[in-house]
């Protein structure tokens, strides 16, 4: 379990940063895993040209396919920047990660 | 030039803040005042996703009182609970009030969508499942 979790998450992190986060991990609230999802307003029109969504390349955990299609479901119209990582670009590249979002920072302000 | 606004973290399942620290850092070289945060079903037995909805909203609102401009940046599961706690409070929403959310920044999130909500809740991650079987990322159970 301890592997795959590793390789899911932080395949592309340094090794041992995957290691030192891997030992902070906690267990996750299975109540929330399964209940129900809280009616989401980001289809409020304040929101329109306001969504960012940072799409990791080569995720293993929410993987391309389903970044894809959870964008292509919500029926939102959504700003995507890309990033080479895994599903953890704080950890594997934390400095292109902060370009992406000064991105989005500079595009929200000049709305 | 409008002042940077503040950026609030919050990484997914099973992270706690200390996982998204060092990005804050990053971001707080470059002059922002982030913040790494935390979900309430992080570590919890008995949160849901109502209560990671509440607790985004308070961190926001906390900031957006003070007159600040912030940005929400959601990994993940963060997405679920992000959606609901956004509700209002973007500055168009706050009727000339000084401060607000200017945007959210989802990171590899879920987005809600009927597909995903409802009381049967599928989750199409068989990892996932897997996961919340053994109770955590690590294969630990869980007591709930």
């Amino acid at each position: 379990m301890t592997d795959e979790a590793g390789d899911t998450l932080y395949h592309d992190c340094p090794p041992d940063v995957a290691a030192a986060v891997l030992k902070t991990l906690l267990p996750h609230s299975l109540t929330a895993a399964i209940d129900p999802i809280p009616e989401s307003h980001l289809a409020d029109p304040s929101f329109e040209g306001c969504r960012g969504y940072i799409f990791c390349k080569q995720d293993r955990a929410m993987t391309p396919a389903l970044q894809r299609d959870m964008l292509d479901s919500s029926g939102l119209s959504w700003n995507v920047k890309e990033i080479d990582t895994g599903h953890s670009p704080f950890l594997a590249k934390p400095d292109a990660l902060a370009d992406v979002v000064e991105e989005f920072v500079g595009e929200f302000q000049a709305k | 030039m409008s002042p940077k606004p503040v950026i609030v973290a919050f990484p997914g399942a099973w992270h706690p803040a200390t996982t998204i620290e060092s990005f804050t850092q990053v971001l707080r070289d470059r002059g922002y005042d982030a913040r790494a945060c935390q979900l309430r079903s992080v570590g919890s037995t008995t949160a849901g996703k109502a209560d990671d909805a509440a607790y985004i909203r308070s961190v926001l609102l906390e900031i957006i009182e003070q007159g600040k401009d912030v940005i929400l940046l959601s990994h993940s599961f963060a997405g679920l609970g992000s959606a609901a706690a956004i509700q209002g409070l973007h500055k168009k929403d706050r009727a000339g009030a000084a401060g607000g959310l200017i945007g959210v920044i989802y990171m590899a999130a879920f987005i809600p969508s009927p597909a995903l909500t409802g009381p049967n809740n599928p989750y199409p991650v068989p990892w996932w499942k897997l996961n919340v079987r053994y109770g955590n990322a690590k294969g630990q159970s869980q007591e709930c």
